[in-house]
């Protein structure tokens, strides 16, 4: 039989070998010329933000991105940031002006409802501005600016009268509208005209106001707190035992304080309900449904830990499962994943997570990385849509608050991030369409890792909690085009970016933010995970206790880059506590996390403010060791816009950030100290340090006590004492003491820091 | 030995399927090959576009199979998606045998650079958020790119939609540009920084006096690499170029995360020349007559206040607290706000109200929630407020 001859086993073999080798190669090199889309989703310094998280909207936070629903707040229709004025109103043709794609048209109402459009020109004013976005002033929901609604008799009707309204100290004005100005007076029930009782309780009161409470505008209190229970209540006052009851309860109640009543107490003015894992877990299933027949990805660029009491807590397992369970396919490793040591992460990792962890630039120490080695890896490849797909993780290097202790006392030591990209990049560029990089450098180290690092295509990036939205586009040293994109922080967004890859370039994108609030409706199977942390907090922390109350805005930083408001509250609270009694305090600044708004202030707002678990330390240091701290201070601040980098008490100084050359080349330090004193000492006069040697008692905390954020000088003195006290309940108990928190107190005129620029 | 040859036939079977197995998702068409009629100009980099408000291609949508030759396999719907430019055109296109040719694309507010993207669709939609999104069905082709012009800091600036005061639809939003300077070149000579702020930068086409300044954010303190070493950016400062989105920012347009190139001499050195800033522009009749307008043409540029006094205020206000603002007024009414907190931290607005100033210059920005004014005026240092009393 022919059959048997060599030369048709020749060509049997042949052909199996030539089969195998398709099956090998044809898939990188097939997929390069047929146009190939990818979806990515990214999420960046979520911060241990999973559950949902009253944010104040601050108009000039870039966190949301440009093109949220914050920004502006009228944008009803998500149509881009103020691009578009949906619906503006034309006086003259008594005609909505609606946007249709290409031209403008005009509409009657009914054709505007017909066609599913919205005016955002509530006001009809021809124009859409701040006044549209809530109107809380027009009490009786007419559209129309009456007399009684303009409670500041100033602009017509605006914002500003609903900021009266909502403030406590000024309620007088909100009752005042039916009698007249009472300032003392109680207000009688005869004296209220019934559309002003928009409560139906008989009274015209302050909760008459808007009833921002009433999410639903239903006039009930949708599920109350039942302390005795330790549950929410159904609509007939019984409380609700099964966990899908208590999962929607939770969601829907409008008892957000959880004192058994909805009152303004639960309405935060100004405040946006936003953020929480479930609500992501939500928009990510919207975006796998929309790219259903397209390949989708999820990254995450790092700093999932700290920032939320559940870390303080659960130390990290709420967010490795949480992850886990949103699909993740790779996370970069941020510098907060260490807050809890290395055996933290790799604790909380290997037991909750077990997802693909990055991080190409740690060269690990065999004996103490406890294990940190084997969790994570340099790269990944993934083969998706046809594509191969090189995955770097560009860990974070520059804020490792202990590395500078002993060399690689967290089991490793970060090398260079270019170099490192530069290897990685090299060794993956041939073998796949499209290189990847997840970054935990922030913004400018992306720049320099896209500027300097040949055959990158996309960088996502995290660390400096900022949307970059459209992606940013930076060349290549290779002639490429490198998409940047960064995509917030704490959940307040998710990232969406198509790419479509054609010939080993990225030849088309698109990317949007998806901004996480309380219209988008809450993931069961997500919230049926977080229930057991939730109560677990509730029980553990008495979050929503209240401490004290702000009479007004306590904020952690100064306009002009001195001290703060509440920094100077905090540092006399650590100069009085029992245990650290002194004559001084300094703590930095970037340890006040978050600022305290007026009203009640509970403890989970503490948590805010100092999420990390320090400590008071209590030292001895002489005015030499003072001139090293603060010149290094000035040096510090005047590398970021000369804002002060400290907190203090006790103390007035004197900081300048660009001094004479004279004075630089005279002392060694491009910025100086040129004032300080200590009590009524003198320190430091005109750059000079005139008492070198005399001695002052100082309270900090033990982050910086320990050298943390190069205060290396502080971590050299020998007098140290841990008090063990936490530094959240020192000034809970100082702000307890206290009752109501005025500001005024702690912005008396004489300011303790002066930035010179 | 049948067997064995049996054995052969197998393994060789098994080969070819694992060829298949490897690819589940890819679908007989793999995608489209999308180009433009011969002939059709649609600029390069080197030779942009004239400028047009519409300009209309003809491209043919040709469906490919995973070996990328050309195949019949493919009928149905496709979407037309241009990335920055608006599609005046319609969007749905029916491919009919893999196949649809000469079909009209019109695209309108178009400039820098742009492509079109066809993607396939299935017919089936899903509903999210109260509405209907179409289903892609994974077949996607990209045009070659398209070189429309690129904007001064005059076109961004200006309004294009008779709104000048709100300042809000400009075509330029949220878009990806490098600008040039208005006389055209790339590599412009006139563009100069005339302040440098925390977290941004002013800058000035010198050859525009109206609308001819524009904001820069940078997020923090803009600097440059001297081929040594970080230094600040320095009011004089001459750019080359710059590119980042134009974004209109509560009214006041800006360049959020630029990229930007400093002019330097043949020794490498940036080109400073302080000198070249303009002069301060007198807004105080404009802000007399609430002439928005013609402060809108003056948005991020340097400018003057004569005889202003400082106001009244409430200093617990927000606008004070969080961003230093406070308003001054002029003799004959126009208010603006200030605010000195970053620039001149020496300056204590509180102790000045009522106090008479006889002149404050600084660089113009806009906020449209801002009250009493929604202009403020950022003074860049000390020698920007000349006190009466002086």
């Amino acid at each position: 039989m022919k059959f048997f001859s060599p030369v048709f086993l020749v060509f049997i073999t042949a052909l199996f070998v030539s089969g195998c080798m398709n099956g090998s190669y044809g898939e990188a090199n097939t997929s390069s010329d047929i146009p190939r889309k990818l979806v990515i989703m990214h999420t960046t310094d979520t911060h241990s933000k999973y559950f949902p998280f009253w944010m104040e909207p601050n108009m000039f936070d870039r966190d949301m991105g440009l093109s949220s629903s914050y920004a502006p707040c009228w944008d009803l229709d998500y149509s881009g940031g103020g691009s578009f004025c949906s619906g503006a109103y034309d006086a003259d043709k008594k005609l909505f002006k609606v946007w249709n794609g290409s031209v403008y048209a005009y509409m009657t109402e009914g054709e505007m409802e017909a066609a599913g459009v919205e005016s955002e020109d509530l006001d009809r004013n021809g124009v859409c501005d701040f006044q549209d976005c809530q109107r809380c002033w027009d009490v009786n929901r007419n559209n129309v600016c009456d007399p009684d609604e303009d409670v500041d008799g100033v602009y017509g009707c605006s914002t500003a009268d609903c900021d009266m309204r909502l403030n406590v100290e000024k309620v007088r004005y909100c009752w005042s509208r039916v009698g007249g100005f009472k300032e003392d007076a109680p207000v009688e029930t005869h004296e209220c005209e019934k559309r002003f009782d928009i409560t139906k309780d008989n009274l015209c009161g302050f909760n008459d106001c808007i009833m921002m409470w009433d999410r639903n505008h239903n006039f009930v209190c949708d599920y109350p707190w039942n302390g005795l229970e330790q549950t929410w209540n159904d609509a007939d006052g019984n409380p609700i035992l099964d966990e899908i009851g208590r999962n929607e309860a939770r969601s829907k109640s409008e008892d957000v304080n959880k004192d058994g009543y909805c009152n303004l107490n639960d309405y935060k003015p100004g405040l946006v309900d936003s953020g929480g894992v479930a609500r992501v877990a939500t928009v990510m299933n919207d975006i796998r449904a929309r790219h259903q027949n397209s390949s989708v990805l999820y990254f995450d660029t790092g700093d999932t830990f700290q920032g939320a009491p559940q870390f303080n807590l659960f130390r990290g397992q709420v967010e490795m499962e949480a992850l886990r369970k949103l699909g993740v396919t790779a996370m970069v490793i941020g510098n907060h994943e260490f807050d809890n040591g290395t055996k933290g992460l790799v604790d909380a990792y290997t037991q909750f997570g077990g997802f693909p962890l990055l991080a190409a630039n740690y060269f690990f120490n065999a004996e103490n990385n406890r294990g940190l080695q084997n969790q994570t890896r340099p790269y990944l490849i993934l083969t998706r849509a046809g594509m191969k797909i090189g995955v770097i993780g560009i860990a974070n290097d520059s804020s490792l608050n202990s590395i500078y202790k002993v060399g690689g006392s967290l089991g490793f030591n970060a090398v260079d991030p270019i170099d490192t990209a530069k290897k990685y990049v090299k060794m993956l560029r041939n073998q796949v369409d499209v290189v990847v990089l997840l970054s935990h450098q922030g913004l400018d180290g992306d720049y320099e890792l896209a500027e300097e690092v040949p055959g990158v295509d996309l960088i996502l990036g995290g660390h400096h909690h900022v949307v970059l939205d459209p992606a940013k586009v930076v060349k290549g040293p290779d002639g490429r085009d490198v998409l940047i994109i960064h995509s917030g922080v704490n959940f307040k967004v998710v990232g969406e970016l198509e790419i479509i890859v054609h010939n080993g370039k990225i030849t088309w994108h698109h990317y949007q933010t998806h901004p996480i609030d309380n219209k988008i409706e809450e993931n069961g199977e997500m919230t049926n995970l977080l229930q057991r942390y939730w109560e677990g907090l509730q029980y553990a922390q008495d979050l929503q206790a209240h401490i004290a109350r702000a009479s007004a805005t306590l904020l952690r930083n100064d306009p002009a880059g001195g001290d703060s408001v509440l920094g100077n509250m905090i540092t006399d609270a650590m100069t009085i506590h029992e245990m650290s009694k002194s004559q001084c305090a300094v703590t930095n600044s970037m340890g006040i996390r978050a600022d305290i708004p007026a009203g009640f202030i509970t403890r989970e707002k503490l948590y805010e403010v100092f999420p990390f678990e320090n400590t008071l330390v209590t030292m001895y240091m002489s005015g030499r060791e003072f001139k090293d701290m603060f010149d290094f201070i000035a040096r510090r601040s005047a590398s970021r816009g000369c804002k002060t980098q400290v907190q203090v008490s006790g103390i007035h100084v004197e900081m300048d950030c660009s001094p004479a050359q004279d004075l630089v080349d005279k002392y060694g330090s491009y910025a100086l100290t040129k004032e300080l004193r200590i009590g009524k000492s003198v320190i430091i006069e005109n750059y000079k340090l005139v008492q070198p040697y005399v001695i002052f008692k100082m309270a900090t905390n033990d982050y910086i006590a320990d050298g943390g954020s190069g205060f290396y000088m502080l971590d050299l003195n020998t007098t140290k004492l841990d008090t063990s006290v936490s530094l959240r309940d020192a000034v809970a108990e100082f702000m307890s003491a206290v009752g109501v928190i005025d500001p005024a107190t702690y912005n008396t005129g004489e300011k303790r820091i002066i930035m010179r620029n | 030995m049948k067997k064995f040859i049996f054995l052969f036939i197998l393994l060789f079977l098994a080969s070819c399927t694992k060829i298949v197995g490897d690819k589940p998702e890819y679908p007989a068409v793999a995608g489209f090959v999308v180009s433009f009629a011969d002939g059709e100009n649609i600029g390069s980099e080197e030779n942009r576009l004239p400028k047009e408000s519409k300009y209309s291609f003809h491209i043919t949508i040709k469906a490919i199979d995973a070996n990328g030759d050309e195949t019949e396999n493919y009928n149905g719907k496709a979407m037309i998606k241009t990335r920055f430019s608006t599609l005046s055109s319609a969007s749905l296109v029916e491919i009919t045998d893999g196949v649809a040719e000469n079909v009209v694309v019109e695209m309108s507010r178009a400039l820098g650079t742009d492509d079109i993207l066809v993607q396939g669709l299935t017919g089936e939609s899903i509903e999210q958020g109260g509405k209907k999104v179409r289903i892609e069905d994974g077949v996607y082709g990209v045009s070659p790119k398209l070189y429309f012009p690129m904007p001064t800091v005059t076109e961004i600036q200006e309004n294009h939609n008779g709104s000048a005061k709100s300042g809000f639809e400009s075509i330029y939003n949220r878009r990806n540009f490098t600008v040039i300077s208005a006389d055209g070149s790339d590599a412009a000579h006139s563009l100069i920084v005339v302040a440098v702020v925390e977290g941004g930068f002013y800058l000035t086409d010198l050859g525009s006096p109206a609308f001819g300044s524009l904001y820069l954010y940078t997020h923090s303190t803009p600097y440059v690499d001297d081929g040594e070493s970080y230094q600040s950016l320095a009011a004089g400062t001459i750019l080359d170029g710059f590119n980042g989105s134009i974004f209109e920012f509560f009214g006041f347009t800006e360049m959020s995360f630029p990229t930007f190139l400093p002019r330097r001499d043949k020794d490498g050195r940036i080109v400073v020349h302080p000198e070249l800033i303009p002069l301060a522009f007198d807004i105080s009749s404009l802000l007399d007559n609430g002439e928005d307008e013609q402060l809108e043409a003056r948005e991020a540029s340097l400018v003057v206040v004569e005889n202003v006094t400082v106001m009244d205020f409430d200093e617990t206000e927000q606008s004070y607290l969080d961003y230093g603002q406070f308003p001054v007024q002029t003799d004959n009414g126009g208010i603006i706000m200030a605010a000195t907190s970053s620039t001149v931290p020496t300056f204590n607005p509180v102790e000045n109200k009522g106090k008479k100033l006889t002149s404050m210059k600084g660089v113009l920005k806009q906020h449209r929630s801002s009250r009493p004014s929604t202009w403020i005026l950022v003074p860049r240092d000390e020698n920007d407020i000349v006190k009466q009393d002086k």
